[in-house]
């Protein structure tokens, strides 16, 4: 299933284009290092308190208070289904905004913005150790090491369930 | 008509838009009481602005049927034409038939033809009323005229010493493609003025002059008031002051107005000429209208600027000192100078002073100034008393103040715990405490001011029920009458959204299945024409609205039995239940009591989008009826849903933040209060006994970290009671309700989310849902 262009419309695109630079975010989870699209990101800020949603999705954790605006978070090592642990100094809650919605999600901690060349992401293999491959966009090889691109919409499929299922991670 | 500027449009569709909808209920009015020749002028006054500023936009289609429509009205106004029932619906046929086209033009669309059957009725019922112009009847289909005449020519403004000033006319792009049409409408507008005027003096003649008068400026001074022309305004409005005021005024005023006004309406037609070459002239007139408006308000005017009844009009301009007229003629000029007849002077000079060529020969001006240096007080300046605001930009403003009280509320807490330390000087904690509550009353004062700029009168829905009710009274065959009460109360823009179609619904209910049959009504003995009420008042933070019609009233046996056939009681639960209690039933999904399912009403969808859409504005619905007599629906709704009072309670770790509006008190129950009954909780309160929901139960709060509920509050929401049990109660608070993703609110106890003073998020507690949840619950346990 590793090819199907309706899953990833981004890759296909940074396939043809040779030499088109990514700019991403990457961060942790569970020592997996993950990867955003950084037009993707509005803003990543320190851990603040939770307001727990009775009845709510499992994945949501809680809402925060953006500057007024009441935002749900969700936490990827529950959504990955790691090990839940509590948040430490180096916790994240990075805020994306997909499909016009605002949505945060906690991360261990935040690496750096990397920018690659889009020829070195390779499309999700079929099967990735850790993680479902439906919510992987591809995947970086760097020299050193390798970097899980996601597919945000997917990450919130419960969340932004009301959505189509035509955005791709990376802005071609 | 792409050449329009987009905010023209959307002028024209907002203004003539509200007039239609005004028109509306008028007409209903007007058909009962066909002999008020105010409101017939106002139909018609109303119709005629519409079609003037259609025309002037160019939509032909639109300006043909509201001009049909107003020749007809016009026929009414004159007694020429008997206002009955097929001139009512010919009348009415054509408002629905401009409001599509509004529709069509909000909708960027082209305008849909008007159907030649309806303008062939209007036409035989305005019968001898022939258009007024063909210029008017026609389409304006005009080209975009070049660019008018040469403007360098114009000299600027020529200093404070020389009149008329002569200004090139500046004017937006999409205004100035307009001019044409404009200029050509004014040159109409100003002869008729001058034909009235001269009427005018004649007593016989004076009432019916002064209301074409009335009509006339307040069509020019909206041209001119589009496009900014303030002095030409000021001329319009002077005279439009004095024929709506000439009623009061004596011979000897009239006779001080008279040659003033003339010249006035001189000085317009000089004023379109300019306009007609590009430049925007402008007279020393300050001292001319303020003498007019001295002599309106009944001043008597000093012996030295007194002038003869039949004055010329350069003997007014000496007298009122309005320079720039001067240029001798020949000869003595008539009383009346037709100088509306001015031609456009071509050979526009850059002179200051400009004598208008006239055709007539009757029309030499002579002038003999006074060059008295007085300076005339300037006229008061005119104030704008609307203007429009984006709703968006009230939004923006409405966020601002939410996060204002959110900050306040910081502060406020911040200066109670500073209040408490001894890390600062007695002073220092005086001063935060006092800095800190007059930044709760101004924040205060600033919400409530910014909530104003969103009220409405509720008239603005109530407005299109009197047709409804026509229209459904013609449908169903009965005869019945709306009587509206309090449509001047004002609610926030919301509340007024999502009123809109609840009441509709309850409307139609009651013409279909509450008013009965004329027939019917007579042998109950009552008046054969049905009456609905609808009646508004502020109680407090709420607004009331009821709506009373004196029909049939409901039956409890005919409820009951469809509700126990539908499962929502059994027949023993049934004979318990209050006659509220039963009448609720019609709120529920489905329900409807209709043997047949009109067009009208009796799907059963009705009442129960009804109640939804109450419950989202946080307010509720309560019936009450009395067989024979009739139905009351009772809705009270809060003025507001943005920023409302709470209690703050805690559970937990957690808060939640209860509406105060639906909390009856709160109470801290002894053992014995409470009890358990069919597995439910329960509190007996003195002599009643209700349903307990412990919060922490229902939002599943962790197990660890509570305490046993203390507190039961107990909430009412539609008659239904229950107590809450939380365990703290943290305080009163004005909470700014955020909306919380449909999603991820879970199965709808909650309503909102609100930001706590810590900056913390705390949700709000939906009452409605609770209640239900709680009942049903209960219905479950006990079934």
């Amino acid at each position: 299933m590793s090819n199907e262009s309706s899953m990833t419309p981004g890759i296909e695109n940074t396939h043809v284009t040779e030499g088109e630079q990514l700019q991403l975010v990457t961060f942790e989870v569970a020592k997996e290092e993950f990867a955003v699209d950084i037009l993707l990101v509005h803003e990543i800020n320190r851990m603040m308190e939770l307001t727990r949603v009775p009845q709510s999705p499992a994945e949501v954790e809680g809402v925060i208070n953006l500057r007024g605006k009441i935002i749900p978070v969700v936490d990827l090592r529950k959504r990955f289904g790691f090990e839940a642990t509590d948040s430490t100094e180096q916790s994240r809650i990075i805020v994306v905004e997909v499909k016009d919605r605002v949505i945060g999600f906690i991360v261990d901690r935040v690496h750096e913005v990397l920018r690659i060349n889009a020829n070195i992401v390779d499309p999700p293999p079929s099967m990735i150790s850790t993680i479902d491959s439906d919510f992987v966009k591809g995947v970086g090889k760097l020299e050193d090491r390798l970097i899980i691109l996601l597919e945000i919409e997917r990450l919130f499929g419960a969340v932004c369930s009301e959505l189509p299922d035509d955005g791709a991670l990376i802005a071609a | 008509m792409s050449f329009f500027d987009p905010e023209i449009l959307q002028d024209f569709l907002t203004e003539s838009g509200e007039l239609l909808e005004e028109l509306d209920a008028d007409l209903v009015t007007l058909e009962d009481s066909s002999d008020d020749p105010e409101l017939l002028n106002k139909v018609f006054r109303a119709l005629h602005t519409i079609k003037g500023s259609a025309s002037f936009l160019g939509m032909a289609n639109l300006v043909s049927i509201a001009h049909v429509a107003e020749d007809a009205l016009n026929g009414a106004r004159k007694g020429e034409v008997v206002i009955d029932q097929r001139f009512m619906d010919a009348i009415l046929e054509a408002v629905d038939i401009l409001k599509g086209q509004f529709e069509e033009l909000g909708r960027g669309d082209d305008l849909s033809a008007p159907p030649q059957a309806l303008i062939q009725t209007l036409a035989e019922i305005a019968g001898g009323g022939a258009p007024k112009t063909a210029q008017e009847a026609a389409p304006v289909e005009t080209a975009i005229a070049p660019e008018p005449a040469p403007a360098e020519q114009a000299v600027a403004d020529g200093g404070d010493g020389e009149w008329p000033r002569r200004q090139l006319m500046q004017l937006e792009a999409g205004k100035s493609e307009l001019i044409d049409f404009m200029v050509t409408d004014l040159e109409e507008s100003i002869v008729s003025v001058q034909e009235n005027l001269i009427k005018l003096v004649d007593p016989t003649s004076r009432q019916d002059a002064a209301l074409e008068l009335a009509e006339l400026t307040e069509g020019v001074s909206r041209t001119v008031e589009f496009f900014e022309f303030a002095q030409l305004g000021t001329l319009v409005d002077t005279v439009n002051m004095v024929s709506e005021h000439v009623g009061e005024m004596n011979e000897a005023s009239i006779g001080q107005t008279m040659p003033r006004l003339l010249a006035i309406a001189h000085l317009m037609a000089e004023q379109t000429d300019g306009l007609k070459i590009g430049e925007v002239v402008t007279f020393d007139v300050d001292e001319l209208c303020a003498r007019v408006a001295d002599v309106v308000l009944g001043h008597e005017l000093a012996e030295g600027i007194q002038i003869d009844a039949n004055a010329p009009i350069e003997v007014v301009y000496a007298v009122d000192q309005v320079q720039g007229m001067i240029e001798p003629n020949n000869g003595a000029a008539p009383a009346v100078a037709p100088a509306c007849e001015v031609q456009a002077s071509d050979d526009a000079t850059a002179q200051p002073v400009v004598v208008a060529d006239t055709t007539d020969a009757t029309a030499p001006i002579t002038v003999v100034i006074d060059d008295a240096p007085a300076k005339a007080a300037p006229p008061p300046a005119k104030v704008e008393q609307t203007i429009r605001v984006e709703v968006s930009r009230l939004e923006s403003l409405l966020n601002l103040v939410g996060e204002l009280v959110i900050q306040k509320n910081r502060v406020g807490a911040l200066a109670r715990s500073i209040s408490s330390t001894d890390a600062l000087s007695q002073d220092l904690r005086e001063a935060f405490g006092q800095g800190s509550s007059d930044l709760d009353r101004i924040t205060g004062d600033i919400q409530g001011a910014v909530m104003r700029t969103r009220m409405q009168p509720l008239d603005k829905i109530f407005g299109k029920y009197p047709r409804l009710i026509r229209d459904l009274a013609r449908k169903t065959g009965k005869e019945m009458q709306l009587v509206v009460e309090g449509g001047d109360v004002e609610v926030d823009k919301s509340v007024i959204e999502h009123l809109g179609d609840p009441l509709v619904h309850l409307m139609r209910n009651s013409a279909d299945h509450g008013v009965e049959s004329p027939e019917d009504r007579k042998a109950a003995g009552k008046d054969p024409k049905g009456t609905i009420k609808l009646a508004a008042v502020h109680e407090g933070s709420h607004v009331v609205i009821q709506m009373i019609d004196d029909g049939a009233g409901l039956d409890r046996e005919k409820l009951t039995g469809i509700a126990i056939k539908r499962g929502l009681t059994t027949a023993d639960d049934a004979a318990q239940l209050s006659d509220r209690e039963v009448y609720r039933f019609i709120m529920a999904a489905g329900f409807s009591t209709a043997s047949q399912v009109s067009d009208i009403s009796g799907r059963g969808v009705g009442m129960d989008v009804v109640r939804t859409n109450i419950e989202e504005l946080k307010g509720t619905i309560d019936v009450d009826s009395t067989p024979g007599k009739g139905t009351t629906i009772t809705i009270k709704i809060p003025l507001t849903v943005a920023i409302m009072p709470a209690m703050m309670v805690g559970v937990g770790a957690e808060q939640y933040a209860i509406p105060l509006s639906s909390i009856l008190e709160i109470v801290m129950p002894d053992e014995e209060q409470v009890s358990t009954v069919h597995g439910r909780r329960v509190m007996r309160l003195r002599d009643s006994v209700l349903p307990l929901v412990s919060v922490g139960d229902l939002f599943d709060v962790p197990e660890s970290t509570r305490e046993k509920g203390k507190f039961a509050i107990v909430v009412e929401l539609n008659d239904q009671v229950a107590g809450l049990m939380v365990e703290e109660l943290i305080g009163q608070q004005e909470v700014v309700v955020k909306p919380l993703e449909e999603d991820i609110a879970g199965d709808g106890s909650l309503s909102g989310a609100t930001v706590r003073d810590d900056g913390g998020v705390s949700l709000i507690v939906d009452i409605g849902r609770l209640i239900a949840a709680a009942s049903e619950n209960e219905r479950a346990l006990s079934a």
